[in-house]
């Protein structure tokens, strides 16, 4: 009697709770559904515009100017992917930097570039003891090349993305610059994550690794970085420059896409390069006055490597 | 700037209680259905669901995500990036997990229970209602299994899913996108409530098993 009791409790209990989940969380996951087909868009970004909350920012402030009830569903993936999911046509907007794979997609014809929105640039970061001497480097260049160097003697080591994210591709163009081929050496580590993600990777590792400012001062900020120090900065070869792009496969081919689309561009160069100049100076800064130089800066990093 | 950890709990709740439900009731309907064919047939059959089982799920959802992407053959339903593709993914994730904890049980257990209604008078199309009633234990066992292993998974509700915030975050992204923007007390706690969750499931298991025996 007593088992039998128990043994129907426990099946009560069983479905009951499988059943309530499913209707709860239907009502919890599913009270957007309404709104969901008609307008919503998705946007594949880069990490680090997530991450430091400018996207939130972007979306909230166009919402509010426009009026326009249009739910943003966006992915934080590397550029690299968010570029490749451009292509696909599962995500129609982009935010990126890596201009070499932009030019690539752009020259297949698979996406169009609406605006260089913002700059800021890369930042060699690593132990504050800098057993590679990068501080007193010339330039990017032979900051990696020192870096190799001291790897190689086992003196430092260095995190790689390894993702094909925007800093990754950059890091690439360098070590091919220098004819350089870290790939497989002890001291060079692949992380295939996130830029937070790599540098709490170095900061653990007392490695060096190339990072956007806007992620390193972030994270920096937080107190979660202590053995990192921005030790090389070069404008010449580190400048970072963030760009939107529009997919022109057949699934984002409608109106209402290039509706938003085009909206959106207009608010990034407009209020949005003030919202950046107020908010985020420092981290990403307004391409807004400096639209020549990002221009010129894009066009030379895409032969760069 | 984050969800609140309750909204991404029940959407969990519901993706993969969906998902496994599905996967479930497929399951039973299979294993019923192929019992009657014989031993060959159900050997084989189990054979390739035991090898389902041992499929990474990033495998699984990196499938998903070629058929349902807008030049796939499913890209037409456009679902890719909504809870729909999740619960399609996990769907494969807990179907053979369930199907051959279950089968084994509904193939041994099938023969007997066949001849004991007959013997008693009953007839052949009451054997399956018996059979059920019978396996009940077993059934629910193979539910929970099933919903463990959909809300756990990280690889479909990533690339199919994309773990996009307030609409197709669920608990298992949502550690692994916080995490990769150093948000780690925010994931430790999503990972906590994750680990109770499971506990939960193991611990009625464990209830559940004590009946499987006293069978």
């Amino acid at each position: 009697m007593k088992q039998a009791l128990m043994y129907s409790l426990v099946i009560v209990a069983v479905i009951v709770a499988g059943v309530a989940g499913f209707f709860v969380g239907y009502y919890y996951g599913g009270h957007r559904e309404a709104g969901m087909q008609t307008n919503s868009i998705v946007v594949s970004t880069t990490t680090s515009l997530y991450q430091i909350g400018i996207l939130n920012s972007f979306f909230n402030e166009f919402r509010n100017l426009t009026k326009l009830n249009i739910q943003f569903n966006v992915l934080a993936k590397g550029s690299g992917e968010a570029l490749r999911l451009l292509s696909d046509g599962s995500a129609c907007i982009g935010f990126t930097h890596a201009p070499s794979l932009e030019l690539q997609y752009m020259n297949q014809g698979k996406i169009e570039r609406l605006a260089i929105f913002g700059y800021n640039e890369f930042i060699i970061v690593g132990p504050p003891d800098d057993p590679a001497n990068v501080s007193k480097a010339s330039d990017a260049v032979d900051a990696f090349k020192r870096i190799y160097e001291a790897g190689e003697k086992g003196l430092a080591k260095f995190v790689s993305r390894g993702d094909m994210s925007g800093t990754n591709v950059r890091e690439l163009q360098l070590w091919k610059l220098l004819k350089l081929n870290p790939e497989g050496r002890p001291w060079y580590l692949k992380s295939g994550q996130g830029m937070a993600q790599t540098l709490l990777m170095a900061d653990n590792l007392k490695a060096y690794t190339l990072t956007d400012v806007g992620s390193y001062l972030n994270l920096k900020s937080q107190g979660k970085l202590s053995n990192l120090a921005d030790l090389k900065r070069d404008f010449k070869y580190l400048i970072n420059v963030y760009a939107i792009y529009l997919s022109k496969a057949p699934s984002c081919d409608n109106q209402f896409t290039w509706y938003v689309a085009y909206k959106l561009r207009d608010y990034v160069m407009n209020q949005g390069q003030d919202l950046l100049n107020n908010k985020y100076k420092g981290l990403v800064n307004p391409a807004k006055g400096n639209e020549t130089m990002v221009e010129e800066a894009w066009r030379s990093l895409t032969k760069l490597g | 700037m984050v969800e609140s950890l309750l909204s991404v709990t029940m959407r969990s709740l519901y993706v993969s209680s969906a998902s496994s439900l599905i996967a479930f009731v497929v399951a039973i309907a299979l294993s019923f259905y192929i019992t009657r064919m014989g031993k060959r047939i159900v050997e084989m059959v189990t054979g390739i669901f035991e090898a389902l089982v041992g499929v990474p799920t990033t495998a699984i959802g990196l499938v998903v995500y070629m058929l349902l992407y807008p030049g796939g053959p499913l890209g037409p339903l456009r679902i890719l990036y909504t809870p729909y593709a999740i619960i399609f993914g996990e769907f494969f994730v807990a179907l053979p997990v369930a199907f051959t904890f279950m089968i084994r049980h509904v193939h041994s257990a099938r023969e007997y229970v066949r001849e004991l209604v007959l013997s008693l008078g009953g007839l052949e199309k009451q054997v399956t209602a018996f059979l059920l009633r019978e396996l009940t234990p077993v059934l629910l066992s193979s539910y929970l299994l099933a919903f463990s292993r959909a809300i756990g998974e990280l690889g479909v509700a990533l690339i199919a899913g994309g773990g996009i915030e307030g609409y197709t975050n669920v608990l298992t992204t949502a550690i692994a996108i916080q995490t990769s923007i150093g948000n780690y007390e925010y994931a430790i706690y999503l990972g906590l409530i994750l680990i109770l969750i499971t506990v939960a499931i193991v611990l009625s298991l464990k209830i559940l098993g004590e009946y499987i025996i006293w069978r």
